[in-house]
């Protein structure tokens, strides 16, 4: 009996739920987007906090806002575009509405201010009485915490220091410091519990107190002595400042006396392992930039010889076609008898010539052939030997010249003679240059052969001392590393004296925040997202000063366009009455309206939004829940108010999908009709071509849809001449160019046609109905199913077809849902990832569903025909 | 329900006539491989129809219908296209191109000394007196007084554009002129002199009644206000394109006044039949001559050249000519060419295969782990499962494309790589990695389709067969590789080659995610490193940076047909198609 063994399903589940998110992780993060505020490329996280519906709400129920209201009555009053046709009383109706909506939009806009203002007031309460002391201990508890880790460090240092022999007395530096800081402290009382005018020069002061290095010099300059002028009573109190500064100065001295002396010890104690190290260090150095100069020269060389190998090579041919008809006429002078000839040397004209060249030749031949025969590409090619059968023929020429010229005129001699002279004479003119480059190449090459040798040999030693470095440096490394916390020691120092202190202020917190992330102290390195609540109030004051700017200067936008509109309002029938007809005039309110939008309104964004921004980022890390909810208040409300008052680009979305549907449907229902009557004689008829019929069919329908494209254009556009609405840039065209998808759906009806049986029909004929009314009585109902996987499948299909739709249609307003979101991609969309994904998914969604509703069929309609079993 | 048997016969002769109109027209248009068609068509239609044998065929008419257009013509177009140059350049047929040239505005020169007029538009207002497009023109100077009447006759070039109208002039005798159409009398001001200012107008009257005010003149700044209708709807519409013709002189606006007279205007280029005899055959070839100049038009390149002022060889139209073989030798023997398209076909293949062979495993390896009907929830996993294939493709790509695998801000960039600590990958703009990803995407859309089938068809091998492999101690693999992937193999075979045949030009997937690739260095045309051969095709035909190149589109084309047609046919045999069709 076999054993039924209970299989054990978890892993497979682990697996399947892995894979399942893994998959699906797009969706969800299409998802998430679509819901952001922000657009997902700025921000840092991938799933945000701050979710809206806006997206949806702008692309299925848009909404004008102020600057498109703005636009509209611009248009109006212009009787442009939309209002071409107007009449005087619809204009003014319209105008009515509009302002009437504009000004709602001003009174939310007013209330929305004041909301954002109210939190950030009753946080600010919230603030003193309660959060302020939970801060504080918060940040104080961070600060022990490093004040801890600092003293660890410190006795660290102080074992190292006995391990080495080094002894040291810092006692005075620590009370200096211990004094500055104090003082510091002191001033900082004084500082605010002043009655001096909090003007520039107080923030300034305040913010410089804490600065470090504590340098006066310029603070005295800039803004003491200014503010001095201004505010005399001030005088006292800088002039502690300065003494200050002087403290600061003692502690900088003993610094570095520390310092020099810590070097010196150092040096004393442990150099004979470091010098070694550093020695080599600069050796490797030198080594590096001689093989690196070696190594351009070396290239310079290289294109020297480029060019002279290609005057070379181009001399050589020269020869190399001349030489055979030396060599023949050498031979057939060689052949001639001179013993019974006189010599005779010729004193004039080509012949001298002649005669000088041959005898210049044999050397320079010979000079040529030396160099050639060292250069391997010249060797390979047989030149060498070429020129030392040239260097024989002149020597044999120099020697019997004589005899020869004196024979030249023999029937025999003459044409070899004649070819001897003018070919001499022709390579007369090159044959010093070649000279001059075969040499200057062989020197080259020699050249580029030394400078490798010494660059392969500096490599070499090269090697050997990096090798070498690296060990001894491992072995120093202790050295080395004692070295750097030597180096930094009075750093150390000054930062755990400054970590002992508790914090009391929140400029203090800021400042401290900020000496620690810059890292003064080069081995201590606390993460930076620890500072965070040291920072907090000082963000939180700088997201309300933002947002106050940026509250003024939208009132004051309000203001103007509100002026100008009130300005219109009062005399709307008259306005509309100018422009009626032909323009005549520019509407002035209006014109301003829109330009003080546009000049002005950049700037209040750009305050909302940083105001906006600091809040978010305290909302999400402020371990304090009434704030939290606080700052996601203002957070919404500012962007609320930023969404009535943006510019948008809208598009035509829901235009988009009515078209996709009507498009789809249509050609779901057309195509139906067409295979479903078109498949029948297939199956269930004898006829010619019915064998290969739908073969063919198939066959011809591989062809690549896409190229198509220019055929079906021209065939849509002259369709369009004719007949309107069928061509180009219309649903109609669209829907007939869709039609050609007929045979695999005609191979899908007919499978299916095939498993009805044909008794049905031959019992209904034998009742004396015709072939077509079995077909459409009997055969037909029973293939509904059929025909509902095929509607859906081209319904889908149809939907997201993309690329014959962008080709056709042309304007906006027509184009299908598919071509549309193709349009988010582009500029000026790019990066509006929250349009994007929130129209993908309203697009995907009703898809997917469906699908999976229909999922049963569809996959039954496709695994039918194909799969036997 | 019997209806009488007329109706039918009717409609098809209606059919019929309307099928026959529209055979003339495209023949009268040159449009020839469409009228065949349609021809071709016809006959189908009548022989179907009258034939008894041909009645299966009538089940078929509509679809043949659409199939006819939308699938043989094209398909006709694009192999005839592929012989010519058909392209930027060379768009319109030689007629087209010598029809322009002869009638087109831009083609036409000013005599000198010639008659200069000024202009008055008179325009008819409506009900509400807003201007109407109703309008007349006044010509005057020292000599005449002509009106004109708006123009009726357009000629429309290949783009459907206005390229010219025309209308005739007629001269005023004291006061009236007489149209060809209407007789009009000219209202002129009190006390205006005749003598010193003849154009002093203030409306005309025609015999039915209708009134043209005086609305718009260029010199005329106390209008200036209608200049805006002026110029958007009448100069735009009508005025623009005007011929006028008045006693053997033609007038237009003149370019040489700034278009705010009218003055002669000649067209240059006329056309000329010329003989030529070759030993006893006369053949007759209509060209173009530049009438200033006397010179027929240099026609070479398949374009028409004319020296211009400086002596230099302009090229003015070209024209859509036969070229032969030569866009599908330019495959073959161009160097900068058929290096790319190797690389291209060679990467078309691989993705095909890659494709396949991703999906496959992957659906497979699903399909594996579903198939056990003990696994509870199997039906959730497979819903899950399926919807990468449900969501439209367009939709994936893009955001797999801007919100994945984008360089910057990319998910997978930005936090997957970063957390784990390795360099950003460029996805889309390294050669290699392009590839990579799109292969990548391309199994995440197609796995479910394989998962799908694979499902089904593994539940058509009957479990005995597992169970008697048990009991003779096969393991878990070799039970997978005698049992299952053969038996797998026998139905999934055809899908596969199919969905390689699917791959091999699966436009959309290439074309949105990288749209062709990081393009490859020194190619002449537009390929890319992940371009497939349609894609290629597609860029070269419409997007050619160096103007669309349509016939050699066209080519490749009908070489990619032939690919994937043999890879298709070799597929129906194998899986016995032909044996399902002849049942």
């Amino acid at each position: 009996m076999p054993e039924i063994k209970k299989r054990n399903y978890i892993f497979r589940h682990i697996i399947l739920i892995i894979c399942v998110i893994l998959i699906l992780f797009p969706i969800v993060w299409v998802t998430a987007t679509s819901l952001r505020r922000d657009n997902a490329a700025v921000s840092d996280k991938l799933f945000s906090s701050r979710t809206t519906f806006q997206h949806y709400r702008d692309l299925l129920f848009p909404k004008d806002n102020v600057p498109e209201i703005i636009s509209d009555l611009n248009r109006l009053t212009l009787y442009i575009r939309d209002y071409r046709n107007y009449t005087v009383e619809e204009a003014v109706l319209r105008g009515e509405i509009l302002i009437s909506n504009l000004n709602d939009y001003f009174e939310s806009s007013i209330k929305e201010l004041e909301n954002v203002e109210n939190i950030y007031l009753k946080t600010f309460d919230l603030y003193e009485k309660d959060t302020k002391d939970k801060l504080m201990k918060d940040i104080n508890e961070i600060r022990k915490k490093d004040f801890e880790k600092l003293v660890s460090f410190d006795n660290e240092m102080n074992d190292l220091f006995l391990k080495y022999d080094i002894s040291i007395d810092i006692s005075y530096l620590e009370n200096s410091i211990k004094e500055f800081l104090n003082y510091r402290e002191e001033l900082y009382h004084d500082l605010i519990n002043s009655t001096f005018q909090k003007n520039d020069y107080y923030n300034e002061t305040l913010t410089f107190l804490y600065s470090f290095p504590f340098n006066t010099t310029v603070w005295n300059i800039r803004t003491f002595r200014r503010w001095k002028d201004e505010n005399p009573e001030i005088e006292t109190f800088g002039n502690k400042v300065l003494v200050l500064g002087e403290k600061y100065k003692i502690i900088e001295e003993e610094t570095n006396k520390l310092n020099s002396f810590l070097v010196s010890e150092y040096n004393e104690k442990l150099s004979e392992e470091t010098t070694e190290v550093r020695k080599l260090e600069t050796e490797i150095k030198k080594l590096n930039n001689e093989i690196f100069s070696l190594e351009s020269d070396k290239s310079l060389l290289y294109s020297r010889e480029n060019r002279l190998f290609e005057s070379l090579s181009a001399l050589t041919d020269l020869f190399r076609a001349e030489r055979d008809k030396i060599i023949a006429a050498q031979s057939i002078i060689s052949k001639s008898d001179f013993s019974q000839v006189q010599d005779q040397i010729p004193f004039l004209g080509q012949d001298k010539r002649f005669y000088d060249f041959v005898g210049e030749f044999k050397e320079q031949l010979f000079n040529i052939y030396n160099n050639i025969s060292s250069i391997d590409y010249f060797i390979v090619r047989g030149y060498d030997k070429m020129f030392k059968n040239l260097y024989e023929t002149y020597s044999f020429l120099e020697d019997n010249f004589g005899k020869i010229y004196t024979s030249r005129n023999k029937e025999e001699i003459s044409s070899a003679y004649e070819t001897l002279l003018n070919t001499t004479i022709k390579l007369g003119i090159s044959i010093k240059e070649l000279e001059n480059f075969s040499l200057n190449y062989k020197n080259t090459l020699e050249e580029i052969f030394l400078i490798d040798e010494k660059i392969s040999n500096n490599r070499v030693i090269l090697i050997e001392k990096e090798k070498q470095f690296s060990l001894d440096k491992e072995e120093a490394y202790e050295a080395f590393s004692f070295y750097e916390k030597l180096e930094s020691y009075s750093k150390l120092i000054l930062l755990k004296n400054i970590s002992e202190r508790e914090i009391k202020s929140t400029v203090e917190s800021s400042a401290y925040a900020k000496f620690m992330e810059d890292r003064y102290y080069p081995l201590y390195r606390p993460d930076r997202s620890n500072y965070f609540v040291f920072r907090w109030y000082e963000r939180f004051v700088e997201s309300y000063n933002t947002f106050l700017k940026g509250k003024i200067s939208l009132l004051t936008l309000m203001n103007n366009i509100n002026s100008q509109i009130s300005i219109l309002e009062s005399n709307v029938d008259e306005y509309m009455e100018l422009n009626f007809g032909t323009s005549t005039a520019d509407i002035k309110p209006m014109a301003n309206a829109v330009n003080f939008y546009d000049r002005n309104f950049g700037n209040v964004q750009a305050d909302l939004s940083r105001a906006g921004r600091i809040v978010s980022d305290l909302a999400d890390n402020t371990p304090y829940r009434e704030i939290r909810t606080n700052m996601r208040g203002i957070d919404k409300n500012i962007y609320q108010l930023q969404q009535n008052w943006q510019r948008k680009i809208r598009k035509p979305f829901v235009r988009w999908l009515l078209n996709s549907v009507i498009v789809a449907v249509s050609v779901a229902i057309l195509t139906v009709m067409m295979t479903s009557v078109g498949a029948y004689p297939f199956s269930r008829m004898r006829f010619v071509g019915r064998q290969q019929g739908i073969f063919i069919l198939m066959i011809i329908q591989m062809f690549p849809v896409v190229l198509l494209m220019v055929a079906i254009y021209s065939i849509i556009s002259f369709l369009g001449r004719y007949v309107p609405f069928l061509g180009l840039n219309t649903l109609g065209g669209l829907i007939f160019a869709y039609m050609a998808n007929i045979s695999y759906n005609m191979w899908l009806f007919k499978g299916y046609y095939d498993t009805i049986p044909d008794s049905l029909e031959e019992s209904a004929m034998i009742d004396g109905a015709t072939r077509f009314q079995t077909f459409w009585k009997i055969v037909l109902p029973l293939s509904l199913p059929m025909v509902a996987v095929v509607t859906i499948l081209t319904f889908m299909n149809t939907f997201n077809e993309f690329v014959i739709a962008r080709i056709l249609l042309s304007s906006e307003a027509n184009f299908t849902y598919a071509v549309g979101l193709n349009t988010f991609t582009n500029p000026p969309f790019q990066t509006e990832w929250g349009l994007f994904t929130a129209a993908s998914l309203v697009g995907m969604i009703p898809m997917v569903i469906l699908f999976l509703l229909m999922q049963k069929w569809i996959v039954g309609g496709l695994t039918s025909g194909a799969v036997k079993g | 329900m019997k209806y009488p048997k007329l109706l039918p016969y009717l409609f098809v002769a209606a059919l019929n006539a309307i099928i026959i109109w529209a055979i003339f027209t495209l023949f009268s248009f040159g449009n020839y491989g469409f009228g065949i068609i349609f021809t071709i068509f016809l006959i189908f239609l009548d022989w179907s129809v009258f034939s008894s044998k041909g009645y299966p065929y009538r089940y078929t008419l509509p679809a043949m219908f659409f199939l006819f257009i939308l699938t043989l013509y094209p398909i006709y177009f694009t192999v005839s296209t592929a012989f010519t140059n058909y392209g930027t350049g060379h768009l319109f047929s030689r007629e087209n191109v010598m029809d322009t040239l002869m009638n087109d505005s831009r083609y036409y020169y000013e005599p000198e000394n010639m008659d200069l007029y000024d202009f008055k538009v008179f325009v008819r207002y409506d009900n509400e007196f807003r201007p109407t497009e109703d309008f007349l023109l006044m010509l005057y100077n020292e000599d005449n007084l002509l009106i004109s009447e708006k123009p009726e006759t357009f000629f429309y070039d290949n783009q459907g554009s206005v390229m010219q109208s025309e209308s005739n002039l007629y001269k005023v005798e004291n006061d009236t002129v007489r149209t060809s159409k209407n007789t009009y009398n000219l209202l002129r001001p009190l006390g205006a002199d005749i003598e010193e200012d003849k154009s002093l107008v203030l409306n005309i009257e025609s015999e039915d009644g209708k009134i043209y005010t005086y609305f718009y003149s260029p010199f005329d700044r106390d209008l200036a206000a209608n200049s805006a209708f002026y110029n958007s709807v009448l100069r735009q519409n009508y005025i623009n394109s005007l011929l006028l013709h008045y006693e053997q002189k033609n007038f237009r606006l003149s370019s040489g006044t700034v278009y705010r007279k009218f003055g002669e205007s000649y067209n240059i280029y006329d056309a000329k039949v010329v003989s030529k005899v070759e030993g006893d055959r006369t053949t007759y070839k209509t060209i173009l001559v530049n009438k200033l100049t006397n010179t027929p038009l240099v026609e070479k390149e398949s374009a028409f050249w004319d020296y211009n002022s400086r002596g230099n060889l302009e090229r003015l139209a070209g024209y859509t000519d036969f070229v032969g073989w030569k866009n599908f030798l330019k495959v073959f023997q161009d160097p900068r060419v058929s290096g790319p398209f190797l690389k291209i076909f060679v990467w078309t293949f691989l993705y095909a295969l890659f494709s396949v062979l991703a999906t496959f495993a992957l659906g497979l390896f699903f399909a594996m782990l579903l198939n056990d009907s003990n696994l509870k929830g199997r039906v959730v996993y497979r819903t899950l499962l399926i919807i990468p294939w449900a969501i439209p493709i367009f939709i994936s790509v893009l955001v797999w494309r801007n919100g994945f695998l984008n360089e910057t801000y990319g998910i997978v960039n930005r936090f997957f790589l970063a957390n784990i600590g390795i360099e950003p990958i460029k996805w889309l703009t390294d050669p290699l990695w392009a590839k990579i990803s799109i292969i990548l995407v391309n199994t995440w859309l197609g796995f479910p389709y394989m998962m799908t089938i694979s499902l089904g068809a593994l539940q058509s091998i009957p479990d005995e067969l597992y169970e008697a492999s048990s009991i003779d101690g096969a393991s878990n693999f070799r039970k997978f590789r005698s049992i299952t992937f053969p038996l797998l193999m026998v139905s999934m075979a055809p899908l596969l080659v199919m969905s390689f045949a699917f791959n091999f030009n699966n436009f959309v997937n290439i074309y949105l995610l990288t749209g062709g690739g990081p393009p490859i260095p020194g190619a002449v045309t537009q390929a890319g490193s992940t371009d497939i051969l349609i894609s290629y095709t597609y860029k070269l035909a419409f997007e050619g940076s160096a103007g669309q190149d349509f016939g050699f589109a066209a080519s490749i084309s009908v070489l990619i047909f032939f690919i994937v047609a043999t890879i298709s046919y070799f597929n129906f045999k194998f899986t016995g198609a032909f044996e399902e069709v002849s049942r």
